[in-house]
């Protein structure tokens, strides 16, 4: 497959832009290629990852002999400058390159343009509003390509016609119609409307109906006489006994010249006066085995005789109903992808509430350096931080993972957070709030929904507490000794045990020291052997890397994860706060 | 691998063999289902042998946590036996070890109602 470039346009449009990269909420990439010079096609990047390969199962397929099978990931992170889009080669055999020059990580701006191997596939990547299309998923893309493949396979047909010019002519026309809308009209109505036109045309019968199967028997999907008038449901009207046949048999019926054998005598053909029917399976592979089942039919009849059908017009219009059982198929999928994007659009409003909960920036809280990071699950999930203003003035900061995933985790995290900020907001001593919210989310939620949470209060003079509601062991790194030292929880998570207590610990951010909070997605991050990142290898990476400050631990912690992941799909939310004294 | 349940009567006590992933998804309202029939059926004593769990996540837990409650509510016990080490871990994390009486051995479990 050929592929072309983009215009270079891109590159001019990139000097314009901010350099700080600055994201809006929605991302695009914008896919061109051969078979859609000029326009191309859009493909939202509002899940939470997105694969980009030529093996099917990936996110986003591109069939180009430089794409290998898993090629790159692109992956939406949480900076303290907001949400940034970062593409990760995935040890692919031609690289990954952004504005030709080869990356491992990249984090994405607008106008970028990213080449799947050099001077491969190339893809641009633009903010939501450059969506020129219309924002697309995946799956939608590749739908509409894999029908016109089906319906380029259609015209294979074609050079078969061979014995009377004229009519074959007509029949050539007839299919082209048909690819021609099958390409560029893909609806259910317009496509079955340009089947049975078809095969009116090929057939010469008066009245033509696709059926589609339905719980106990067949019912109409659509209907068209030879003058091109729909016929409607009321008009709807087949030889049972054929249907039943061709149903029963997968076999097709022609008797254009007139009904005979046991059919003639048939009480609906008598009824009808038909003088020929042709009827044919639509058939599709089930989804258990490859076993074609019938799904539908192509039912044509006429009073009068229709064509007498040759050998190749049975083939042309068996051919017909086999594209038509394709389309039928098709219309499955796209009937559970149209159901697929609710459910998507409905998560992703979801997620953008929780992300709402996430702070837009980080406090200033001198001697401190604060640094954060959260990246999300696709599948929505249940870990947030946040930086509360307390009277005291105290750095006030926290992190809490929430049990489950989707929507409930995320209106959890809503409860929750909206609760901490009511109950600080009283003054009260932290212990005291969170009894207050341990009580209230016990009241609100059943018991197997429960946070955990690390809550930390630190004044300008390092000194200050903490409480861990049941959350995963906090590690304060000692710069004085080098050494990292365990905070482990003290009491039980939220929402659980309504009397449940919450008693601080003495914790002393000492200057050189830094506190790394995080949720257990960080050390349970998998590899693709199952292997887990673990405590083990999080503990050396910060005594390796917490004397050089939080910066530089933060992006020390990220890339060590992603070699050690190599793109292993997240199974759950990876979030960290880290704290360094800097006096 | 799904979650599977066994119930037993053994002096009294109800036994639940738990075998497989209690996570989000794989059955994991189970449990909860299960203590909360077997409650509503009068039992008071239900003792969860968790020596066949492969696996369990956060949600898992709130599940024990669940059974837990809704026994306790029913002015009922429920007790642990047979913890794997990560389940262990998970429980030390949470601190529910405090709240769970946890056995090393079957026979003694149901000794101790």
């Amino acid at each position: 497959m050929k592929t072309k470039l983009t215009p270079c346009a891109a590159s001019e449009q990139n000097a314009l832009r901010p350099c700080f990269p600055v994201m809006p909420d929605s991302a695009v990439l914008l896919v061109e290629t051969a078979d859609n010079p000029g326009r191309p096609e859009t493909f939202s990047l509002s899940g939470g990852e997105v694969v980009i390969g030529r093996r099917t199962g990936v996110d986003l397929l591109l069939t180009h002999p430089l794409v290998s099978r898993r090629h790159a990931r692109i992956v939406r992170e949480e900076q303290a400058g907001g949400p940034v889009f970062v593409i990760i080669d995935l040890e692919s055999s031609h690289g990954t390159w952004v504005n030709d020059a080869r990356v491992d990580r990249h984090v994405l701006r607008p106008g970028d343009r990213i080449s799947l191997g050099r001077n491969g596939i190339e893809l641009r990547f633009a903010d939501g509003t450059e969506s020129q299309t219309g924002a697309r998923t995946g799956p939608g893309l590749l739908q509409e390509a894999e029908i016109e493949r089906a319906a380029r396979r259609l015209a294979d047909v074609l050079p078969e016609a061979s014995d009377d010019i004229h009519s074959e002519l007509e029949k050539i026309s007839c299919l082209l119609d048909f690819h021609y809308y099958f390409g560029k009209a893909f609806s259910a109505e317009k496509t079955f409307q340009h089947i049975l036109k078809s095969a009116l045309g090929i057939s010469g019968a008066e009245r033509a109906f696709i059926l589609r199967k339905q719980q106990g028997g067949f019912a109409y999907a659509l209907g068209l006489d030879h003058t091109g008038n729909l016929l409607g449901e009321s008009e709807f009207q087949t030889s049972g006994s054929v249907v039943d046949r061709v149903a029963g048999g997968g076999q097709p019926v022609f008797m254009t010249q007139g009904i005979h054998g046991e059919l003639a005598g048939s009480e609906s053909i008598v009824a009808m006066n038909l003088r020929a029917v042709a009827c044919l399976p639509l058939e599709a592979l089930s989804q258990e085995s490859d076993v074609a089942v019938v799904t539908g039919i192509l039912y044509l009849d006429s009073r009068k005789h229709m064509h007498s059908l040759s050998g190749l017009d049975e083939k042309l219009l068996t051919r017909l109903a086999g594209e038509a059982g394709h389309v039928l198929e098709k219309l499955e999928m796209v009937v559970t992808l149209a159901e697929q994007r609710r459910i998507e659009q409905e998560l992703a409003i979801a997620e953008q509430t929780q992300r709402s909960l996430l702070p837009l920036s980080l406090p200033q809280a001198e001697p401190f350096r604060i640094r954060a990071f959260s990246r999300a699950t696709r599948q929505l999930g249940g870990d947030f931080y946040d930086f509360i203003a307390v009277q005291s003035g105290e750095l006030t900061g926290l992190l809490a993972d929430v049990s489950g995933k989707g929507i409930p985790a995320a209106l959890l995290s809503s409860l929750t957070l909206g609760a901490l900020n009511m109950e600080f907001r009283s003054g009260r001593p932290s212990g005291e709030v969170l009894s207050g919210v341990n009580k209230l989310l016990c009241g609100k939620t059943p018991a197997h929904r429960f946070v955990t949470l690390f809550l930390f209060q630190l004044g300008a003079d390092g000194r200050g507490h903490y409480i861990s509601a049941g959350h995963n062991p906090a590690y304060l790194f000692r710069g004085a000794a080098g050494h990292v030292e365990e905070l482990p929880s003290g009491s039980l998570p939220l929402g659980m045990f309504p009397f449940t207590s919450y008693q601080p610990t003495p914790l002393e951010v000492a200057p050189g020291d830094l506190l790394v909070v995080y949720s257990d997605g960080l050390t349970e991050a998998e590899n693709g052997a199952k292997e887990e990142f673990g405590e083990e290898r999080l503990r050396g990476i910060i005594c390796e890397a917490a004397p050089r400050g939080a910066e530089y631990l933060e992006s020390r912690l990220l890339s060590e994860l992603d070699a050690f992941t190599q793109g292993a799909a997240q199974t759950d939310d990876i979030t960290f706060v880290l704290i360094e004294n800097r006096a | 691998m799904s979650l599977k349940l066994n119930t037993r009567d053994v002096d009294g006590v109800m036994v639940i063999t738990v075998a497989g992933r209690i996570t989000l998804g794989e059955g994991s309202s189970d449990i909860r289902d299960k203590v909360h029939e077997l409650a509503a059926n009068g039992t008071k004593k239900i003792l969860l042998n968790l020596s066949d769990v492969t696996y369990i996540d956060s949600s898992g837990i709130g599940e024990l946590v669940a059974g837990y409650t809704t026994m306790a509510g029913a002015g009922g016990t429920l007790k642990l036996v047979g913890l794997t080490n990560r389940v262990k871990d998970l429980l030390q994390i949470t601190k529910l070890y405090t709240v769970f009486d946890v056995h090393e051995d079957e026979a003694h479990a149901v000794r101790s109602f």
